[in-house]
C-alpha cells in the first residue's frame, strides 16, 4: 500500500454486487424451500433503505473523521513496518487489534444508551436475513464512536490499512446475518463469529440479551464473558425489547434519540440526566426499567422458581414472532 | 458529494427497488395466522411473563388480542408477518375512539404504533367478560 493515508479502494463498495447477489440467492433458497428463510417486503425495504441512507450519512461525517484520523497519524508513536514481508506482521496485529476495537465499540453500543441510540436501528427488525445486515446506522457519526479507532492510528497503523481492515470486518459480518446456515464445523464455531453466534446477538430472549458482540472472532466474547451459544430448545426471537409499532423509517432511525430527549426533559437531577444518557438502555430512575441485566435476572428468577415448583411453570411456549407453527 | 458517489447512490437505489420487489414476489413471509385464544395466551406468556391475564378477547379478524390483567390492558396486534405487543392502562383502552370498522388504539411513546381493532358495532367497548 503506497499511500498510507488514503486507501486505494473501499472494500465495502467493492462488495456491494456480492451483497445483492447473495440476498437474491437467499430469497431464492427460501422460495424453493431449501432453507428456512423469511422475507417480509416492508421489513426488507426498511432494512435496505437504512443501508442506503447510511452511506449518505457516512459521507457527511467523513470529513471530520478523516481530518481527526490524519491529525493523529501525524502524531503517531512509532512507524510500524509497512514495506516488504514485514508488513505481514503489521496486518496480523491490525487484524487482531481492529477486531478487539470492534468488540469494544459493539459492546459500548449495546450497554450505554448514548451509543445504543445510534445502533438500535440495526436490531429493530423482527426478521433475521441478509437484508438485516444492511440495516446500518444513520447517526453513528454523531456519538463519536469512531474515536475508538484512533488509538490504532496513534499506535502507528496507517489510516489506509485501518480503513481496509474495517471494510473487511464489515463485509465479513454481512454473510452471518442468515438463518440459512445452521452451524459451521466446531473448530470454526469456536474461533469465528458465525451465523449461529450472531443470531443469538440479534435475539431478544432474556437469555440471549447483550451477548456475542464479536466482529470476526468470537474469542473476545469467550474471553470477556459475553458469549452465549445458540440453543436448539430456545429459538431466537428477533428484534428489540420493545419492538417498533410500525414500519416508519424515521422512527427506526430516531426513536431512541427521541426517547432520550423525552427522558432528559423529565430528569430531576444531574445524576438522573447522566444516567438517562449514559446509563444502560432501559434504565429508569425508579429501578423498574427493562435493562438487559434486569430482564435476565427476572428471567433467571422465573426459571429457578419453575425448577423448584414445576407445577407453577407455564412450560415451554411458542415464540409469537419467530415460529413457523400455527398458534396452538 | 462527487458525481461518482451520486451515480453509485442512484444505482444502489435501483438495486434496492429490485431486491424489495423480488422479496415481495417471492411471498416468503413467516406464517402468521389469525390469533386464537390459545395462540394469544402463548404470546402473552412470552411477552408478559409476569402478568396473569384475568380475561382475553380477540378482534373479529384475529389480528388483535386484548387481555385484562388488573388495571392493565395487554395488547398484541399484527404488524407485517409478526405481532407487536403493548400495554396500556385499562382506562386508556376504554377511551380509545370508535371508528367505522371498530376501535383504533394509538400507542404513544417513541416506539409508536397503531392497532385497528375489528370490533362489532353492537359489542360493548371496552370489552367485558360475558
Amino acid at each position: 500500500m503506497q499511500d498510507l493515508e488514503h486507501a486505494p479502494f473501499d472494500v465495502v463498495t467493492l462488495a456491494v454486487p456480492g451483497f445483492v447477489l447473495l440476498i437474491l440467492l437467499e430469497i431464492a433458497l427460501g422460495r424453493l424451500g431449501r432453507a428456512p428463510v423469511r422475507y417480509e417486503a416492508r421489513d426488507t425495504a426498511n432494512s435496505l433503505i437504512l443501508g442506503l441512507g447510511s452511506t449518505v450519512a457516512g459521507v457527511l461525517f467523513a470529513g471530520i473523521v478523516g481530518a481527526a484520523t490524519l491529525w493523529v497519524w501525524r502524531h503517531r508513536l512509532i512507524d510500524l513496518p509497512v514495506r516488504g514481508w514485514h508488513v505481514v506482521f503489521t496486518w496480523l496485529a491490525l487484524f487482531l487489534l481492529e477486531d478487539l476495537t470492534y468488540y469494544a465499540f459493539h459492546r459500548l453500543s449495546h450497554e450505554r444508551r448514548f451509543w445504543w441510540a445510534a445502533h438500535v436501528n440495526h436490531h429493530s427488525s423482527q426478521h433475521y436475513n441478509l437484508s438485516t445486515a444492511l440495516r446500518q446506522t444513520w447517526t453513528g457519526g454523531l456519538n463519536g464512536s469512531w474515536l475508538l479507532w484512533l488509538p490504532l492510528t496513534f499506535m502507528g497503523f496507517p489510516p489506509a490499512m485501518i480503513f481496509v481492515q474495517k471494510g473487511v470486518s464489515l463485509v465479513y459480518q454481512f454473510w452471518i446475518h442468515t438463518e440459512a446456515v445452521r452451524r459451521l464445523p466446531a473448530p470454526l464455531e469456536y474461533v469465528l463469529n458465525t451465523p449461529s453466534h450472531h443470531r443469538v446477538h440479534h435475539a431478544r430472549n432474556p437469555r440471549y440479551l447483550d451477548r456475542n458482540y464479536a466482529g470476526i472472532l468470537i474469542i473476545w466474547d469467550r474471553m470477556f464473558g459475553t458469549f452465549e451459544a445458540e440453543r436448539e430448545d430456545e429459538p431466537c426471537r428477533y428484534g428489540i425489547v420493545k419492538n417498533l409499532g410500525d414500519f416508519n423509517i424515521l422512527r427506526a432511525v430516531f426513536h431512541e434519540w427521541s426517547a432520550i430527549a423525552a427522558d432528559l426533559a423529565r430528569a430531576r437531577s444531574p445524576r438522573e440526566a447522566l444516567m438517562v444518557v449514559f446509563g444502560p438502555p432501559g434504565w429508569r430512575p425508579d429501578g423498574e426499567g427493562d435493562t438487559a441485566r434486569g430482564l435476565r435476572a427476572r428471567w433467571e428468577a422465573r426459571q429457578a422458581a419453575a425448577v423448584s415448583s414445576p407445577a407453577a411453570s407455564a412450560g415451554p411456549v411458542r415464540s409469537p414472532d419467530a415460529s413457523t407453527e400455527a398458534p396452538a | 458529494m462527487s458525481t461518482a458517489f451520486l451515480v453509485q447512490l442512484a444505482v444502489s437505489a435501483v438495486l434496492v427497488g429490485v431486491m424489495v420487489a423480488v422479496a415481495a414476489l417471492a411471498r416468503i413471509p413467516r406464517p402468521a395466522p389469525p390469533l386464537d385464544d390459545a395462540g394469544f395466551r402463548q404470546v402473552l406468556a412470552v411477552e408478559f411473563p409476569e402478568r396473569r391475564p384475568d380475561a382475553v378477547w380477540l378482534s373479529s379478524d384475529g389480528a388483535v388480542g386484548i387481555a385484562r390483567a388488573g388495571d392493565a390492558a395487554l395488547i398484541a396486534y399484527r404488524l407485517g408477518d409478526g405481532y407487536v405487543t403493548r400495554d396500556l392502562n385499562w382506562g386508556q383502552l376504554a377511551a380509545a375512539p370508535r371508528t367505522g370498522e371498530g376501535v383504533r388504539l394509538r400507542f404513544g411513546g417513541p416506539a409508536g404504533g397503531t392497532a385497528q381493532v375489528a370490533w362489532p358495532g353492537d359489542a360493548p367497548w371496552p370489552p367485558v367478560r360475558s
